[in-house]
């Protein structure tokens, strides 16, 4: 089923139940991984990854090192995927960014590259990673980011990214 | 049907007297068509999807024959108290709720055996508060909804453990804020809409982190205005209700670009024959027909009927039974 339609949502419903019930979580990375080389913005197979992992070997500090350098791979693929910086997020949920530091670094580095002029994904993760850092620089850095969004890179979510901005400024003021 | 651009930018603007003419010629479809066969296990809800759309445009009294609607209905009640999706068939939640939903609007709910009802419904709630949707016993949030919206319009939500029900919900939230079908399942906005719906009517959204939810659901916009239902998937007119009645539900209504959408769903109108699609260009059906119209009545479109996020039914309609 998922051959032929790799986001079937149902399908995936039943695989998920079929993985935990028989316990068959052998393959399933890999035939994960396979679905992602196919199409890297498959939000099923990225939701799938979560899944696998947190049922089998959870979250350790290796996993989570392992994973952010497999998202990475992923995102040079084609930088504006949403289901990929949705994950990337995901593992400094289950961690924390301060645990993660590679993933500020990775981002500040693209800023340089052309993703800085046409990635918006990239700002929304900077502006995760500032107001979640506590810091009144990164903050102020965080409301610029929102203003960027508001004004052009996302301005479809003109109305949440100008919510975003009064929240950061309450917090420095 | 095809439409050349020139024409194409003509036509704006709601056309709801072509989607009233639309439904009602649903209600009369003769039994040649094969859309009525192919839908027949599921006549209780179509009704539903048509019925609410009409109400919506107050135009529920150009229906004809209320009394036979009722009497169509309430036969679809079986003996295990629950209701089939057409006479004869197997209950399931999903048309016991449509069912209860049109029989509000019919003034038919005193013909339903009501103890019959509770009993099947609270039978159905598993240990870890789940829902299944019938005997057979598959879970899906959907069916949290149906279960608790059903009891919650007939006001016999105490015969179910409230508090379980929550604690389900609660373990199917993702790591992005939204809700699946399942513990673990990918974030959607229909099952998400059921999650939201549920802890809504539980007087529960407190419980969840908000902010979070509704960025997640007003990144459903996509640049042409529409709404999607997961990241990286085309918009879909049925997710203008899905995401817009849950962020009512949390008070983010206001961040969707609203005009944007507004247009979008225009575009999804068929101009010929009535009816909205799930897309722009594409044929027109009852139940995105029913989504598009209650997602513009949430949007404030003018002249339309009030519709309740919760419930997605008009309050003029719940107000007949004093809810």
């Amino acid at each position: 089923m998922l051959e032929k339609d790799a986001k079937n949502y149902h399908a995936w419903t039943i695989r998920q139940w079929a993985l935990k019930f028989f316990g068959l979580w052998d393959n399933e990375l890999e035939y994960v991984d396979k679905l992602l080389n196919l199409d890297v913005r498959n939000n099923s197979a990225w939701n799938q990854r979560f899944f696998v992992i947190e049922s089998t070997t959870g979250y350790t500090n290796e996993v989570l090192k392992a994973e952010i350098i497999y998202t990475q791979e992923k995102l040079k693929r084609g930088s504006n995927n949403t289901s990929a910086w949705n994950y990337l997020r995901g593992l400094a949920k289950v961690s924390s960014y301060n645990e993660l530091p590679e993933i500020e670094e990775f981002c500040v580095e693209k800023l340089e590259s052309t993703w800085g002029i046409t990635c918006g994904q990239l700002y929304v993760t900077l502006i995760d990673i500032y107001t979640k850092s506590g810091d009144h620089e990164k903050l102020a850095t965080a409301i610029e980011y929102c203003e960027k969004l508001q004004s052009g890179l996302d301005d479809i979510h003109k109305k949440y990214w100008i919510y975003r901005k009064t929240t950061l400024e309450k917090l420095i003021a | 049907k095809i439409m050349s651009e020139t024409e194409d930018q003509q036509l704006e603007g709601f056309v709801g007297d072509l989607h009233r003419d639309f439904i009602l010629k649903k209600a009369i479809e003769k039994k040649e068509r094969f859309e009525y066969w192919a839908t027949q296990h599921m006549r209780v809800s179509g009704i539903y999807w048509g019925m609410t759309a009409l109400d919506t445009l107050n135009h529920l009294s150009d229906m004809e024959d209320l009394s036979k609607v009722a009497q169509f209905v309430l036969s679809c009640q079986n003996e295990d108290g629950g209701f089939g999706g057409n006479v004869g068939l197997d209950s399931h939640l999903l048309y016991t709720l449509s069912a209860i939903q049109v029989l509000y609007m019919v003034d038919g709910v005193d013909g339903i055996n009501l103890d019959g009802l509770v009993e099947w419904v609270a039978s159905l709630q598993n240990d870890d508060g789940s829902f299944s949707g019938d005997k057979w016993g598959e879970t899906d949030t959907r069916f949290s909804y149906c279960a608790v919206s059903s009891l919650s319009l007939l006001k016999r939500i105490d015969a179910i453990n409230t508090e379980k029900a929550i604690d389900f919900i609660l373990r199917c939230q993702n790591f992005d804020g939204a809700f699946g079908v399942n513990p673990g399942a990918e974030s959607h906005a229909g099952q998400t809409f059921c999650c939201i719906g549920t802890l809504a009517i539980l007087d529960a959204t407190d419980q969840i982190d908000v902010d979070n939810l509704g960025w997640w659901l007003s990144e459903r916009q996509v640049n042409d205005g529409g709404l999607n239902g997961r990241p990286e998937k085309l918009a879909d007119v049925c997710y203008s209700w899905w995401v817009l009645s849950s962020l009512a539900c949390i008070g983010k209504l206001h961040w969707i670009d609203k005009q944007k959408l507004i247009d979008w769903i225009h575009k999804c109108q068929d101009y010929e024959t009535g009816g909205i699609s799930d897309k722009p260009q594409n044929v027109s059906d009852i139940y995105h027909t029913c989504f598009g119209i209650t997602g513009l009545s949430l949007l404030g479109e003018e002249g339309f009927a009030q519709v309740n996020p919760k419930y997605c039914m008009t309050n003029n309609t719940l107000a007949k039974y004093g809810l």
